[in-house]
């Protein structure tokens, strides 16, 4: 199975359905059920993983997947989600996570879309956090036809967390849209989002990034960022940063840009002998790079770094 | 080594430098000195191979090669170095990871194998102590934070990894506080050899305290108005540009 990664615990989805016999067995204290079409993933009290989970979907046809995660308290987890399908394949895929995060529960959640040229994937992701948890988002959409990420972020308790990474990369008629809501309903709660794109080709983006904080929600501290790259003319992005906020005790900043590479950086590296090529990429490299040094398992780091050493702008 | 004949540049239809005649043989120190906005800036940036937005007339040999027709990179891998005055930040890069880039960019035209990671990490550190500078500097982001000096001292550093045969320094000595002029200096000193030559681009004669130029230039209003030897800088230190002019 090409997509294992060595060094996790891979869970198999063949068009949306568990692949048992090619997953690996998972240690005791993490559940695994299947309820009404509805995958179960329950992780013990303060459980700790000696690697990641890894759920590789593998879809080839229309399909819709659900999935509840719950990590009760004090627990932590990796988990990295591939998603493949093959070259011309016309698939469209649906999956529906909700994720519930008991008190001081940490979740390290890696998506990574390395799609055929005709698949879309529509995700919806819902995550309710409560008191000191902290979820950790980190994705990085890097082929595939359309990519359309809802991602909801509920602050219910004090002191809660989320950081909201995304890189994304399209060319040729791609389309990237992501829609993040983050609600800030309990005091001294935190999120920090920060989401960059390289649009080249005839590719469009889209951005749509909300922060709500509660009238009685005080201490909050919010940061909302989207930076982008257009390579190309034809390529367009659309961004739309919005704060709503009902509440005098908060630290709240929000930005975007559009722009393209730093003609004056592209001749300093050129006149250090680089190619054009090089610079360029060395200059995308640097764009992504606080988004590949958030990830914490090397294997996976070097793959997107390798991709975009290697693919981008080729 | 270098030599600069009728050299003319304009941007929208403006001369900055008009009928622009230098020749730099190896082994000298050239300085061209000038009050704000004569065009000492266009001048370097033209030599390391700017070219957007600048229409360009004339001829430039380096190393008896046609200059004006090769890319940056490949001036660059000829021996051409342009210290900048206003060195970019690039954050998300190391400085490491671009002196090896550029060094094994110029090595790749010249046939030879990439450099080993670890004799690399030997060659840069001994680079960067003789320049008296910390070996932490590798390390962080190429500029980004760095205080002025600092930056001068990177191209510095850059020019010393690369042993260009030409250097030309825009404003190396700005922003810069006494102890970082010393050790830019000293950098400078090292490099030259009778192989190498210097072209400095400045505003002030206390970088020439430590770096003897053979010949100074005055350039005014995109013109090379007067040649000297180091006397020159230090008249035209008392006595301003306005005498130069007025003598014209």
């Amino acid at each position: 199975m090409k997509n294992k990664l060595q060094a996790c615990y891979n869970l198999i989805f063949q068009n949306g359905v568990w692949d048992e016999a090619c997953s690996d067995k998972l240690p005791d204290t993490i559940s695994f059920d299947v309820v009404d079409k509805q995958y179960q993933i329950g992780v013990k009290e303060e459980a700790l993983f000696d690697k990641p989970l890894h759920f590789i979907f593998e879809n080839n046809q229309k399909k819709e997947i659900q999935f509840q995660i719950n990590l009760n308290a004090s627990s932590s987890l990796d988990l990295i989600e591939t998603h493949v399908s093959d070259q011309g394949c016309d698939t469209r895929c649906e999956i529906k996570s909700e994720i519930m995060l008991a008190s001081s529960a940490l979740l390290r959640h890696t998506r990574v879309l390395l799609l055929g040229e005709q698949s879309t994937l529509i995700s919806e992701i819902e995550v309710s956090q409560e008191e000191k948890s902290q979820y950790q988002s980190h994705d990085f959409f890097l082929k595939g036809l359309e990519n359309q990420t809802q991602l909801f972020v509920n602050l219910n308790a004090r002191q809660a967390r989320c950081d909201l990474s995304g890189l994304y990369y399209a060319k040729r008629k791609e389309v990237i849209k992501n829609n993040i809501t983050v609600k800030h309903y309990s005091k001294d709660t935190v999120s920090k989002t920060n989401y960059k794109g390289v649009l080249d080709q005839a590719a469009t983006g889209f951005f749509q990034g909300n922060i709500y904080v509660a009238a009685d929600a005080s201490g909050v501290d919010a940061a909302l960022k989207n930076k982008n790259i257009l390579l190309s003319r034809e390529a367009s992005m659309h961004t739309t940063p919005q704060l709503e906020i009902f509440s005098d005790d908060v630290r709240c900043t929000h930005g975007a840009t559009v722009g393209q590479l730093d003609e004056q950086a592209l001749f300093y590296l050129q006149s250090r002998g680089l190619t054009l090529m090089q610079a360029r990429q060395l200059l995308l490299m640097a764009f992504a790079q606080d988004c590949t040094a958030l990830l914490s398992f090397e294997p996976m780091k070097q793959k997107i770094e390798s991709f975009f050493s290697e693919q981008v702008y080729v | 080594m270098l030599e600069i004949k009728n050299l003319c540049v304009s941007i929208e239809n403006k001369e900055i430098l008009k009928n622009i005649n230098l020749k730099i043989r190896a082994g000298e120190v050239h300085v061209v000195m000038g009050p704000n906005g004569s065009g000492k800036s266009t001048l370097a940036s033209i030599l390391a191979g700017k070219t957007q937005g600048y229409d360009v007339t004339g001829d430039v040999f380096f190393k008896e090669k046609n200059l004006l027709m090769m890319s940056s990179e490949n001036r660059s891998h000829e021996g051409l170095f342009l210290g900048f005055q206003y060195p970019v930040e690039i954050p998300g890069v190391t400085n490491i990871y671009l002196l090896k880039a550029a060094l094994n960019a110029k090595r790749k035209t010249q046939g030879l194998p990439e450099v080993d990671a670890m004799d690399f990490l030997k060659l840069v550190k001994e680079k960067i102590r003789a320049i008296g500078m910390e070996t932490d500097f590798l390390s962080r982001a190429v500029n980004a934070g760095f205080s002025g000096g600092e930056k001068k001292q990177n191209e510095i550093l850059q020019m010393t990894v690369l042993e260009p045969n030409l250097a030309v320094l825009d404003e190396i000595d700005s922003g810069l506080d006494i102890d970082a002029l010393k050790r830019v200096s000293q950098g400078i000193t090292a490099f030259m050899r009778p192989d190498r030559a210097l072209l400095l681009i400045t505003h002030y004669q206390r970088l020439l305290d430590y770096v003897k130029p053979d010949y100074v230039h005055v350039l005014v209003n995109g013109q090379l108005v007067k040649s000297g030897d180091h006397r020159l800088a230090i008249d035209l230190e008392t006595k301003g540009y306005a005498w130069v002019s007025n003598e014209k």
